[in-house]
């Protein structure tokens, strides 16, 4: 028995944690190149997870609504990368960043207009309900789609950035934006790319959560977005992959806090193990010298 | 000509970093600008390439080169090696190798040349894998060279390519550009120090204080003093 009960807490905790990990990928994206955080990423993904909610609720299959709200997702990236980001380039660090921030809180206005602050409930179609039970441990068919969806996006993400041109582009951008130009490369150009493909990760990311809590509200970005923080810190800001073991371990962790300590522990054992992590080991668990790290992208 | 510079003037800012610059370069040639530290010898080679905007006139093979972006200077044929290599760090010997034919559509050429890259340079070979950023200074200036050359340029912009190598690796590097110019490139090589570049140019070009004193034969000007005292007088 309670060897099940925390089989199945570790199971919801993946899959958890596989959601902030595909945030704390766009959200390493653009730090990786541009040396920012793009505070507008929680907000880019609660709008991609109304986009998801608003198609499937229209009739649209799953994975057309899943695309669908990526895509959206996406060019709201590139719009607050043109409009909040390339003017202030040549500015200080804080200054994109704030204007980030800016995004964050219209977008925020933008769905409480559109969708209203209450939350909205999705029915969900009757195969996605399915669940398989081994023993006392089960696993919902969402759950599955949530892993594989996660595991299939960080798979291609990872070939694209290791083995393109594109994303050898994008780690020489983040290296030398100078270099990068005598090679041919248009960073400007690179700049959108990252923010387009950020933009899709965190749409992935705002369906899938919505389709595993099936209730979303225009504040779920707020939460969910600095625990992706949180994930790309514990996991190393200077090397991307380091999500990959830092989502599922926060996850995990989150889900075992709340099942055996309560839910009023959840976010100080979280927070906790992160300022941990930042004292005993300020590059996160996989960051090391930016050589070894094989670079922030 | 396939090059010809006329009244370049660079400032950053309000700094002037070359004030009045005149040359050319003729095809099949290796032409030395020589000049010592801050003659604007690397301004002017970010300005050939597009990588600075400039005032006066840049001409390449005819065209303007005032309108053009820096891609567009390397998809023209005009590749800059900068000073101290431009490696891209992080990455291996390898994408580094790629990197340099980013703009190319040929790609099973540049499986070719990549691999005839690593048996002219053997230590390419041997370190394709590895983190180009732990490869010795004068290893990476081979990988700065042979990554360039990928690109398959018509004239070749070579910055200090001896700074901080020992003399056996000198030796190297300049062996190299000398071979260069068999296979019908045309260089245009940025030194400090003369003996060796002008030992491999054809011409040499003399620059102090973001201008041009003196241009030439490289053998004429290798063997009277005007160097020398150029150089003492700053
Ligand atoms: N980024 C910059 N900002 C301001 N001034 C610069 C910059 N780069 C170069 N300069 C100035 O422009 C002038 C020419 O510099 P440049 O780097 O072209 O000289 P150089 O001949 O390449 O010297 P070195 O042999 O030391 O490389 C110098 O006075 C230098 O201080
Ligand atoms: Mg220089």
């Amino acid at each position: 028995m309670g060897v099940s009960i925390f089989i199945q807490q570790v199971l919801n905790g993946l899959t958890l944690g596989a959601v902030y990990t595909l945030i704390a990928l766009a959200f390493s994206l653009v730090m990786g190149i541009l040396g920012i955080l793009n505070l507008a990423i929680s907000e880019i993904f609660m709008i991609g997870a109304f986009v998801g909610f608003s198609l499937i609720t229209a009739g649209v299959p799953v994975w057309i609504a899943l695309i669908g709200a990526m895509i959206a997702a996406a060019l709201v990236s590139i719009v607050i990368a043109r409009i909040g980001y390339e003017p202030l380039r040549n500015a200080n660090h804080i200054t994109p960043m704030l204007s980030t921030l800016g995004f964050s809180m219209i977008l925020q206005n933008l769905a409480t207009n559109t969708w209203g602050s209450d939350p909205m409930q999705l029915t969900l179609e009757g195969w996605l309900e399915t669940r398989f039970s081994f023993g006392l441990v089960s696993l919902s068919v969402v759950q599955i789609v949530v892993f594989v969806v996660t595991v299939g996006l960080c798979v291609l993400t990872a070939l694209l950035i290791q083995r393109t041109d594109i994303g050898r582009a994008l780690r020489a951008v983040a290296e030398n934006r100078e270099i990068s130009r005598i090679l041919g490369v248009r960073p400007r150009r690179m700049i959108l790319v990252a923010f387009a493909l950020s933009g899709l990760l965190a749409g992935a990311a705002g369906v899938l959560v919505g389709l595993h809590y099936s209730v979303i509200t225009p504040y779920i970005g707020v939460e969910i977005g600095l625990k992706a923080i949180a994930v790309m810190i514990v996991g190393g800001a200077t090397n991307i992959w380091g999500a990959l073991l830092a989502g599922p371990l926060i996850g995990i962790l989150e889900v075992l806090t709340v099942a055996y300590g309560g839910a009023a522990m959840r976010d100080f054992v979280v927070y906790g193990f992160m300022i941990v992590i930042l004292l005993v080991r300020p590059q996160g668990l996989l960051g090391g010298s930016s050589k070894t790290s094989g670079g922030r992208v | 000509m396939i090059l010809s510079v006329r009244d370049l003037q660079v400032s950053y800012g309000a700094i002037p970093g070359i004030r009045k610059i005149d040359f050319d370069v003729a095809e099949g040639e290796i032409v030395a600008v020589i000049g010592a530290n801050g003659a604007g010898k690397s301004t002017t080679m970010k300005a050939i390439t597009g990588l600075l905007p400039f005032q006066g006139k840049i001409a390449y093979k005819g065209a303007d080169l005032a309108p053009m972006r820096a891609e567009q200077n390397l998809a023209n044929g005009l590749a800059l090696v900068p000073e101290g290599r431009g490696i891209l760090t992080r990455m291996t010997v390898e994408e580094n190798l790629r990197m340099g034919a980013y703009l190319r559509r040929d790609t099973a050429q540049v499986e070719t040349e990549i691999a005839a890259t690593y048996e002219r340079f053997a230590i390419l070979g041997e370190r394709r894998s590895g983190i180009a950023g732990y490869l010795s200074g004068g290893e990476q200036q081979i990988l700065a060279i042979a990554r360039a050359l990928l690109a398959r340029p018509k004239l070749l912009l070579l910055d200090e390519p001896s700074l901080g190598l020992a003399p056996l690796m000198t030796e190297q590097i300049f062996a190299f550009i000398s071979e260069f110019r068999e296979q019908g490139l045309t260089v245009l090589l940025a030194e400090q120090k003369s003996k060796h570049s002008l030992a491999v140019a054809d011409r040499a070009v003399l620059f102090s204080m973001g201008e041009v004193v003196a241009s030439g034969a490289a053998r004429e000007l290798a063997e009277g003093s005007l160097i020398r005292d150029t150089m003492m007088a700053l």
